[in-house]
This record gives C-alpha cells, structure tokens and sequence, in this order.
C-alpha cells in the first residue's frame, strides 16, 4: 500500500480506483487530517465548476465559413500545384539544356548516323529475305525469322516503302547495268 | 460510416466535408474557447484547425478516432498563439468578448445568461493558471470527454504522464479556486463528498 500522501494515492482516490481496504483506509485518513481534508474538498469543489461549466456558443454561421475557407485553401492548392508542375518542368528544360546544349550537334549527327546504318542493315535483311523466298523456301523458319526481325527491330519507314526503295533500286542498277554495256 | 465520410472529405466530395466540420465544429471550438479565453480568437483558431485537418487528411490514419486527432491540430495551433501573446496580456484582462451577450430572444433568461456569464470568468480565471499544454490536457479531460488514453494521443504524452499532469493541474486549480472563494465571497469552501468521474 502507497502513501496516503503521496500523488499516486491521490490519483488513484480521484479515479475512484482505491480498493475496498484502501478506500476505508482513506476515510479514514480524511476525518483525522485537515489539510487532506481541505484539499479533498477543494478537489471535488473544482469538479463541481469545471463540471456545470456552460458550453459556449458557437459564432454565427461558423460551420458555413469554415467550409468556405476550406474550399478556399482547396483552390489555392490546386493553382500551387499546377504553377508547381510548370515550374518544375521548366526548371527540368533549363537543367538539360545547361547539361547537354553544348553536345546537342554531336548528338544529332550521331543520331543520323544510327539511323542511316539502321536503314542500310534493313535494305541487307530484305534483300536476303526476298532471295529466300525467291529460292522457293517461302515458309522455312529462317525466312520468317528474319521478316519478322526486320518488321519488329528494323522498320524504319514502314514496310511497304522499304520494299518500295529496295525494289526501286534494284531496278535502277539493273538500269545502270544496261546503260554501261 | 465515419471511416466512409473521412476518405470521401479526402477525395474532395463537399457533402463530406461538411459533414465532418458540422460533425467536430463544437468540440473544436469549445478546446479552443477554453484554451484561448474569448470568442474572436476561438473562432479562428477552431477554423484554422478545421481547415488544416481537412487538407492533411492523408496523414490520417483510417481506422483511429478522428477526435483526439484533431483535437490534437486545435490544441497545437491554440498552443501556439497562446505563446505568441505578449506574457502581460493576461485572459483576465482581456475582458469579456461578447460570447455571452444576453440577447432579446434568445432561449435562456437575462439573469441565467448573467450566471453563465460569471461562471463562465471563474472558469477563465482557474485556467489561465495553467500553462497551455496542462490548459488542453484539462480542456480534454472535462469538456471533450476522451480518455486518458485519447488524451495521451492528442497530446503525444504517455498515459502516466498525462494522468500526473492532470491531477498536478487539478490541484494546481483547486488551490486557486478555494483562494478565489476566500478572496471575493469571504466565506470557506463548502465540504462537498467526492464524487468521483464515471
Ligand atoms: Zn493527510
């Protein structure tokens, strides 16, 4: 058993979580100690106040302007966030232009120079394709293989303008071949 | 079904937003009237509080007592406006703030409005003893009706120090209201049996 004194004892008396022996123990205590007495009584006086206190009235139409704030501050989030999402992507421009701007010819040559020897393996590839073909292993795994290769990694313009350019020059060095003899 | 209100007020529907401010507009403003002392002040803090718990939303955890949580904002924006006014300027001084101007029509009597009125300056005076974390903790405790444990989750206190700093405050009141009796009644506090909280 604590101190009657002590600030656990006190706790627990105002919880009213004394057992049975402790609470008579505490009666007791109360009827020969004045200055608990006094405290006990001032204690259950503040409760007594603090309890029969008034609510206080809510301002007139608060609940309205409190959701007018509040669609107000909503507003003001969404202007942020798409002036935020401007800024960063022009922020995100200026950064790769800071970066990479002095690169930006080496860059696109060798951008065309991928290109061009992409077309020129693709042109290979059809040319090998159409000889498949034309040797009458039409469906032969390896004719299809490479088809299929060449449409799905190699296209660079289309399929049929491929074909078009590949049969286009075929025809002018046949042309070419005439002309010299 | 609250759960339900929460995460529609999170995705913006209106219906639920005002559903939840006219849900917690009296709890929120009535920490915020006791922590603060008057009306004017109240009513901006409770509105800040509300607005700030509806846009932070997503750092709700579903599931929790909506509350102590935004108990929790009030008392924290209450804490630190009380910080923010001048040591000098006292609740007291203050004065009164038109909160309980009695007026033609309303539904109490003039001589009941003049009652609340003084209980309600008592109540005032007892509280500005306090500092403002022992001000919610007591706001919480008498007026808001959360448990020690939702108090120590409003506060971010443990629940032993939550019950010690209320039954220190407690004190810490007692004293002061027994010292205003014999001050201003000139009569001694009146032996009452404790009765203790349900
Ligand atoms: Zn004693």
């Amino acid at each position: 058993m604590w101190d009657v004194h002590s600030d656990e004892w006190w706790m627990h008396a105002l919880e009213g979580t004394l057992t049975g022996e402790e609470q008579r123990v505490w009666e007791l205590h109360l009827c020969e100690c004045t200055a608990c007495r006094e405290e006990w009584a001032a204690l259950a006086q503040l409760d007594l106040v603090l309890n029969a206190a008034p609510e206080p009235p809510l301002p007139v139409n608060f609940a309205q302007n409190t959701i007018a704030k509040v669609l107000h501050a909503q507003r003001r989030r969404r202007v942020w966030t798409i002036f935020g999402s401007i800024a960063t992507l022009f922020l995100a421009a200026v950064i790769l232009l800071v970066a990479f701007g002095p690169a930006l010819p080496e860059i696109s040559r060798a951008a065309a120079a991928i290109n061009v020897s992409r077309d020129v393996l693709f042109q290979a590839l059809m040319r090998i394709a159409v000889q498949v073909i034309a040797a009458g292993k039409m469906f032969t795994p390896v004719a299809l293989g490479v088809a299929a290769a060449c449409f799905f990694f190699l296209m660079p313009n289309g399929v049929l303008a491929t074909l078009a350019i590949v049969m286009m020059r075929k025809k002018q060095a046949a042309q070419y071949i005439e002309v010299q003899s | 079904m609250e759960e339900d209100c929460i995460l529609a007020a999170l995705n913006g529907d209106q219906q639920a937003i005002t559903e939840l401010v006219q849900t917690y507009q009296r709890s929120v403003f009535g920490l915020c009237y006791r922590m603060l002392g008057n009306s004017t002040d109240a009513e901006e803090a409770a509105q800040d509080a509300l607005v700030k718990a509806i846009m932070n939303l997503q750092t709700f955890e579903v599931g929790r007592p909506f509350k102590p949580w935004v108990l929790r904002i009030a008392a924290n924006l209450c804490t630190d406006r009380l910080r923010r006014r001048k040591p000098v300027v006292s609740l007291d001084a203050m004065g009164d703030d038109g909160a309980w101007e009695w007026q033609a029509g309303a539904d109490i009597s003039p001589e009941a409005h003049m009652e609340h009125r003084e209980r309600n300056q008592q109540i005032r005076d007892l509280l500005d003893t306090l500092g403002p974390l022992d001000r919610s903790i007591v706001t919480m405790f008498y007026w808001q009706d959360l448990s020690y444990e939702e108090i120590a989750q409003a506060t971010d206190l443990t629940l032993s120090a939550v019950k010690s700093r209320l039954f220190r405050a407690r004190r810490a009141m007692a004293e002061n209201l027994r010292q205003q009796q014999e001050h201003t009644v000139g009569m001694e506090v009146k032996e009452v049996t404790y009765v203790g909280r349900a």
